[in-house]
């Protein structure tokens, strides 16, 4: 999909890339980790909430885009998801349980944890958020997300763990 | 009023909301519903009030905590003193002729 969505650089094309007819960015995984470190430095604690917020206002607008443009809905929607951020190299699911009251995603390839080095905690905060916001444009649930294993720390995968609160 | 003045920060918003409730006793949702933030961003932050003594963690159960404001703190209440003189301040200068909106602190909650 990725290579479809780039093709071989002519350096007369128009800066944009769309994909479901929204502008998008190829972003190095790298300078995102840049990013996240350089918000941690400035803002400790703080930043780990800062990135789980700007993640469930992606993930709800992203879903909200793909809901619009999919014909799939409820399962086979986080399923066709699922194979979509793999595709553009977000993370792989390894484990998806969605029916469950406590629903429980496991990925590896986490583009943050695969960049950001060891950490003592769990690093994926936006990805958490990013979870909460499509599961609340999916499912129209109020969910709370925490990371219980990470790769980063040394897991063998990164878990999410997601429970209603409403 | 700390996270108009200083913030906007989750941790300031929280602590302002303790502020204003001082005896009340809080478990994450209630916290996170009078801030207007989903409760995974107040279990991020929340330790750090909890290590630097300005929040109560109480267990309730196997995992379950309430928290409060600890008033026993001397930093606390310091803060509560410098928030109670702050209100006052800005309510006098509210009064004053020709100092209303303009002189006061930008209003950024998030």
């Amino acid at each position: 999909m990725v290579r479809r969505m780039l093709p071989k650089p002519t350096g007369d094309e128009e800066p944009e890339i769309k994909l479901l007819g929204r502008r998008v960015i190829v972003l190095r995984a790298g300078t995102f980790v840049d990013i996240q470190k350089s918000v941690e430095n400035l803002l400790g604690e703080e930043a780990q909430a800062l990135f789980y917020e700007a993640g469930i206002r992606a993930g709800r607008g992203s879903a909200k885009v793909q809901l619009e443009k999919w014909g799939e809905r409820g399962e086979d929607f986080i399923k066709k998801w699922g194979k979509f951020y793999t595709s553009v190299g977000w993370l792989k699911i390894e484990k998806i349980n969605i029916n469950k009251q406590n629903k429980q995603i496991r990925i590896k390839k986490s583009f943050i944890a695969d960049e950001y080095g060891e950490s003592d905690k769990p690093v994926c905060h936006f990805l958490a958020g990013f979870f909460v916001g499509v599961f609340k444009e999916v499912f129209s649930e109020e969910l709370t997300c925490e990371e219980t294993m990470c790769t980063a720390k040394g897991d063998p995968c990164c878990e999410f763990k997601l429970e209603k609160y409403r | 009023m700390l996270n108009q003045l200083f913030g906007p920060s989750i941790h300031l918003l929280i602590l302002d909301h303790f502020l204003e409730n001082p005896e009340k006793l809080m478990n994450l949702r209630e916290i996170a519903r009078a801030t207007e933030k989903n409760p995974g961003s107040i279990s991020r932050v929340l330790p750090r009030l909890i290590k630097a003594g300005l929040i109560k963690q109480i267990k309730i159960g196997k995992a379950t905590h309430i928290y409060k404001l600890n008033t026993e703190n001397e930093v606390v209440q310091l803060i509560a003193e410098f928030t109670e003189k702050y209100k006052n301040l800005k309510s006098k200068q509210e009064k004053q002729p020709g100092n209303g909106e303009e002189n006061a602190p930008q209003t950024n909650r998030r």
